[in-house]
């Protein structure tokens, strides 16, 4: 009777979990597998893996330099020599979309990786010790997520070329603006679990067993959050590269001629390149477009993979 | 008698709630000798958890919570304990089990890892030894293939496995004192017999003291040596389990014991006990007991029964002891 029930379409949640809790492996082990089961967060693993081999070996392998420019060649659209066509000074659009695809990367992983941190930090501190410690972290994350962030980035970045701050060291300050911004969503997650977990049983039995408090924290309470930290930052690294292609499409994140996905579609301003020559501006977008689209899914992809009980409740 | 391991002197455990004050645990006096089983029993609320709480110093801090008499372990009151003093004690001098070994231990350590734990702040041992060490106390609590064991996740074991790794974390660095929670309450009833044959050998190798919390008079007469009956916060009798179960002494006790069911025997309905548990919130000024008592009489009413001695063992605390008050 109840090896029948267990086939029962509505109950195969169940079941998958019993014949996985039976094969006996490290819960990281379970998660790595539920994951390969998932396709298009595989597809999308792995096209990622091969924009980052593309973004960090194209530009070597391509015949064409980033900041030379060819009068001679301006404005082709794309063809044998420049598979992607050039821009108004005669550079390559596939080097420089490959480049700018670097920037950007690496502008939502480094800031990501600074905003983890921060939110991880701060949220863990709020969480564990309470009372008015977390009631001021709390009170500035609400204040950074009730002002909308767009404006204030603009504000920033506006604040940035009025200093005249030399583009390559702009990169480096766009990225800190990002991860002050956006490590309040993180913390929130962070806060709540540490809330939770810390009046669970086996952090009482830590209590009870009288282990030092940094061990109680890092080695106990800690691990158990990380599923949650790295769906967060992946789909962190999402929001990142679309707020630097925001900033950077305004002229106020990454400024030529360091080229971005955001500021190569910034050639969609002028009317003439918008109508007659969408070599410009279409592949930065697309690129943009695809890789948000495919972190989304990896990260939705790791969600389920890691937090089993929440993928058996959306199948039901 | 010799000096006791631990003694609970009046111990009173008041939570403010917003309702009220709630007195969960009022002059509760009674003491466990080195190697020794004592049994709390009691229902649900009666202040029997409460009271091993504040042997952990597990309780919430001051304003929610008040404490009042002394729980002393050797010479020290532990209730008047900084924080501080408390680390080293736990786990080293007293050890706990706790009722739901499912959710005790760590979901994203190996079990192994949280054996270690404790040896490693404890005993101060090597990583490599504390894993010896580990093995062999799997190997103590009657665990096959220790090795195997040590390796696994909480979520790949049962739930008498898993209660069996949780006592031999708790007797890793031999304590003086085991505090048992409701230790086999979720269990299934065979893997009950085996963990408390477990726990009571454990206790006789080592000559620890336990401290039995429970609600199961079956499991009190198989483990204790002496029994301690609570009721709505105050200790109403205490005795050997020889006397409680063939003399129980006050009316609450002697209810108890009637409402066990008797194997063998059909009844349409097993024998209760009338009415409800007061509220910690509204307790009596007189014997709490009085208005579900069958022999309660007007004097009951009037004052608060102390325990008195019945015999040279035991003590129990209701007026009709005295016949000529109770008249």
């Amino acid at each position: 009777m109840s090896v029948l029930s267990l086939r029962l379409p509505w109950r195969r949640g169940q079941a998958e979990l019993v014949s996985l809790a039976a094969v006996g492996r490290t819960p990281w082990q379970q998660a790595l597998a539920r994951l390969w089961r998932n396709r298009p967060a595989i597809l999308a693993l792995l096209f990622l893996a091969l924009m980052v081999i593309a973004c960090v070996a194209g530009p070597w392998l391509l015949p064409w330099d980033l900041e030379t420019t060819d009068a001679l060649a301006a404005n082709h659209p794309p063809g044998a020599g420049h598979w992607l066509g050039t821009d108004f000074l005669g550079r390559d659009i596939l080097t420089r979309l490959l480049h700018a695809g670097r920037i950007s990367l690496a502008v939502g992983l480094v800031s990501v990786v600074l905003s983890v941190v921060l939110g991880y930090v701060l949220g863990a501190l709020a969480g564990y010790a309470g009372g008015w410690v977390d009631g001021a972290i709390m009170r500035l994350a609400d204040l950074l997520m009730t002002i909308p962030s767009l404006p204030l980035l603009i504000i920033l970045g506006a604040l940035l070329s009025e200093l005249q701050v030399a583009p390559e060291q702009r990169i480096y300050l766009v990225m800190l603006m990002l991860s002050l911004l956006g490590w309040t969503n993180l913390a929130r997650i962070i806060r709540g679990q540490v809330q939770s977990l810390r009046s669970r049983d086996f952090m009482l039995a830590t209590e009870v067993l009288g282990l030092p408090l940094w061990r109680r924290l890092l080695v106990h309470l800690l691990p158990n959050t990380i599923p949650t930290l790295i769906v967060v930052a992946t789909t962190g690294v999402a929001s990142a590269i679309l707020n630097e292609s925001y900033l950077s499409y305004l002229g106020l994140g990454v400024v030529p001629p360091t080229p971005s996905w955001g500021n190569m579609m910034d050639t969609a301003n002028s009317f003439v390149d918008f109508q007659r020559r969408p070599w410009l501006w279409m592949p930065p977008g697309l690129a943009i477009f695809a890789t948000v689209i495919a972190i989304n899914v990896l990260g939705d992809g790791l969600r389920d993979a890691l937090d089993p009980r929440l993928q058996a409740r959306s199948a039901r | 008698m010799n000096q006791p391991l631990i003694e609970f002197d009046r111990l009173s455990v008041q939570f403010a709630t917003e309702q009220g004050v709630a007195r969960a645990v009022q002059e509760v006096s009674f003491a466990i000798h080195a190697g020794e089983s004592v049994a709390v029993v009691g229902e649900s609320g009666c202040g029997k958890s409460v009271t091993a709480l504040s042997l952990m110093g597990l309780l919430p801090p001051a304003p929610a919570c008040r404490l009042g008499g002394e729980v002393r372990l050797g010479a020290a009151n532990l209730l008047a304990l900084p924080p501080a003093a408390w680390r080293p004690l736990r786990g080293r001098d007293i050890a706990m089990v706790f009722q739901e070994p499912m959710s005790a231990l760590n979901p994203v350590l190996s079990v192994g890892e949280q054996l270690m734990e404790p040896l490693l702040t404890h005993r101060q041992l090597s990583l490599a030894a504390a894993w010896q060490q580990a093995i062999a106390l799997l190997q103590q609590v009657g665990i096959a293939r220790p090795e195997a064991i040590a390796a696994s996740y909480p979520h790949q074991l049962s739930g008498g496995m898993l209660q069996r790794v949780m006592l031999a974390i708790a007797i890793s660095c031999q304590p003086r004192l085991l505090i048992a929670d409701e230790p086999t309450t979720a269990l299934d009833v065979t893997i009950q017999a085996q963990i408390l044959d477990l726990l009571r050998r454990l206790q006789q190798a080592s000559g620890m003291a336990l401290l039995l919390i429970t609600h199961d008079l079956g499991i009190v007469a198989e483990m204790a040596d002496r029994v301690v009956v609570m009721y709505a916060g105050r200790v109403v009798e205490t005795g050997s389990v020889r006397d409680i179960f063939r003399h129980p002494q006050h009316p609450y006790t002697q209810g108890l014991l009637a409402s066990r069911p008797v194997p063998g025997r059909r009844l349409d309905r097993l024998a209760a006990i009338p009415g409800q548990v007061p509220s910690p919130l509204a307790l009596p000024d007189h014997c709490a007991f009085a208005e579900r008592c069958p022999h309660a009489r007007p004097a009951c009413l009037r004052r608060q029964p102390e325990l008195q001695a019945t015999s040279h063992t035991q003590q129990a605390a209701c007026l009709l002891l005295n016949a000529e008050e109770a008249a």
